[in-house]
């Protein structure tokens, strides 16, 4: 199978964490000698050959960052400029799976954005095969290569695996995504551990030559 | 006695929609103070999903355009109020593009807050939200998932509904 590929981040290609998960994701998918082509939302002078792509291909999948429990405005924006496919009589339907990413770590962050993407493919008069979520994203940005490497290594398995079946069923969705939620037990150490959190995104900021406070009330 | 609270109005849809017109002025004779800001006209980009906001320049969004404005007037009101159109099942760019803009309310910092993890807001004042469709939406997953916002920015929905049913949620209103 061809698979398009389209990263619904604003951010560019290099410091998105979506396109640092289609690699993974890519590297597993292509095992099967499928082929993927890849195309990027953040540039909208790209979006007419983006476009086409969708127009032309019959499978699909949209990589997904997830932005207030939803799919980004940039890519609603360019979903409004989709038309809702047409096909030959006979013809099958597109299919259209989709893998949605956030920073919070819970699976259970992800299924009001999830629940999105299982009706929006109808909207396009396309075949929906699933959404692929995990949590806990959002450090992907601040670790080195190997870091990322080594926490987006399953999402090689997962191309495997679409390239094999298809789809992204429910059950297996659940266990790569877990935990759904966190432990009593895992909060009390989260909450414990708290100032090491802070210390750490503050030393993070100020190595980046942030000076200011991260609580910084500039609108006060 | 009642306390007054400041509404804001945020219409996304074009300037003379006719039912936005109707939310606009049947709102105004409701409560005294109501502010009404379009955005048909403004310049207004979408998220660029740099964190800038959190990391490097704290609570200050990196795009200079005019949401900044929008961004202001929220902290400013106690309730805000959205007219959005829907497209695709959901709501337009154009009203997502608000929302996904208000990041700098939050900081970077991550508590659990009834079980799930949460930001810690940067400011004091919460903006309670509300949204009047245009369009064909399911409508209680649109409520479902402005719970969801609202609990991310602290605040509280005022819950979501079609515009030809405005009535019932000026009746709601009372009730928060
Ligand atoms: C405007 C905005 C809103 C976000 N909202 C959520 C959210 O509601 N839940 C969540 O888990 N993560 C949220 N995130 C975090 C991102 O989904 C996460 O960092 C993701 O890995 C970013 O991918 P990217 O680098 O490809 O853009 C948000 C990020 C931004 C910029």
């Amino acid at each position: 199978m061809h698979l398009v590929i389209i990263s619904c981040s604003p951010r560019a290609q290099k410091d998105s964490n979506t396109s640092k998960i289609i690699e993974r994701f890519k590297a597993g998918f292509e095992k099967e000698s499928h082929t993927t082509e890849v195309h990027y939302l953040f540039m909208k002078n790209t979006w007419a050959s983006i476009r086409e792509a969708f127009d032309r291909n019959e499978h699909i999948l949209f990589a997904v960052p997830l932005f207030v429990e939803c799919i980004p405005g940039i890519m609603l924006e360019f979903l409004e400029t989709l038309k809702p496919k047409e096909y030959a009589h006979g013809a099958a339907k597109t299919k259209i799976g989709f893998i949605l990413q956030g920073g919070f770590a819970e699976a259970s962050q992800l299924r009001c954005g999830e629940q999105y993407l299982e009706c929006l493919p109808e909207h396009l008069n396309c075949e929906y095969t699933g959404a692929l979520i995990k949590g806990n994203m959002f450090v992907l940005g601040m670790l080195n290569d190997k870091g990322v490497k080594s926490l987006a290594a399953p999402f090689v398995d997962m191309g495997a695996y679409y390239g094999k079946h298809g789809v992204f069923p429910k059950d297996i969705v659940s266990e790569f995504a877990k935990p759904e939620y966190y432990s009593k037990t895992n909060i009390f150490f989260f909450t414990l551990l708290s100032p090491l959190q802070k210390l750490f995104f503050s030393l993070f900021a100020r190595k980046r030559g942030c000076k200011a406070s991260l609580n910084a009330k500039p609108y006060h | 006695m009642k306390q007054v609270m400041k509404y804001t109005i945020i219409s996304t849809v074009t300037e003379n929609n006719k039912e936005a017109d109707a939310v606009i002025s049947e709102l105004s004779a409701l409560e005294t103070e109501t502010d009404i800001i379009y955005t048909d006209n403004m310049s207004i980009c979408g998220c660029a999903g740099c964190y800038d906001c959190w990391l490097k320049t704290p609570g200050i969004c990196s795009i200079k355009d005019d949401h900044e404005q929008i961004f202001v007037k929220l902290l400013q009101s106690d309730r805000v109020i959205f007219i959005a159109e829907v497209k695709l099942g959901f709501v337009s760019y154009k009203m997502k593009n608000l929302l996904d803009r208000m990041l700098p309310i939050l900081t970077i910092y991550l508590k659990f807050k009834n079980g799930q993890m949460r930001h810690y807001t940067r400011y004091k004042n919460r903006t309670d939200l509300g949204l009047l469709y245009i369009g064909n939406a399911d409508a209680e997953y649109l409520a479902g998932w402005m719970e969801r916002v609202a609990i991310n920015f602290d605040s509280r929905s005022l819950g979501v509904y079609e515009i030809g049913n405005r009535k019932e949620f000026y009746h709601a209103l009372g009730d928060h």
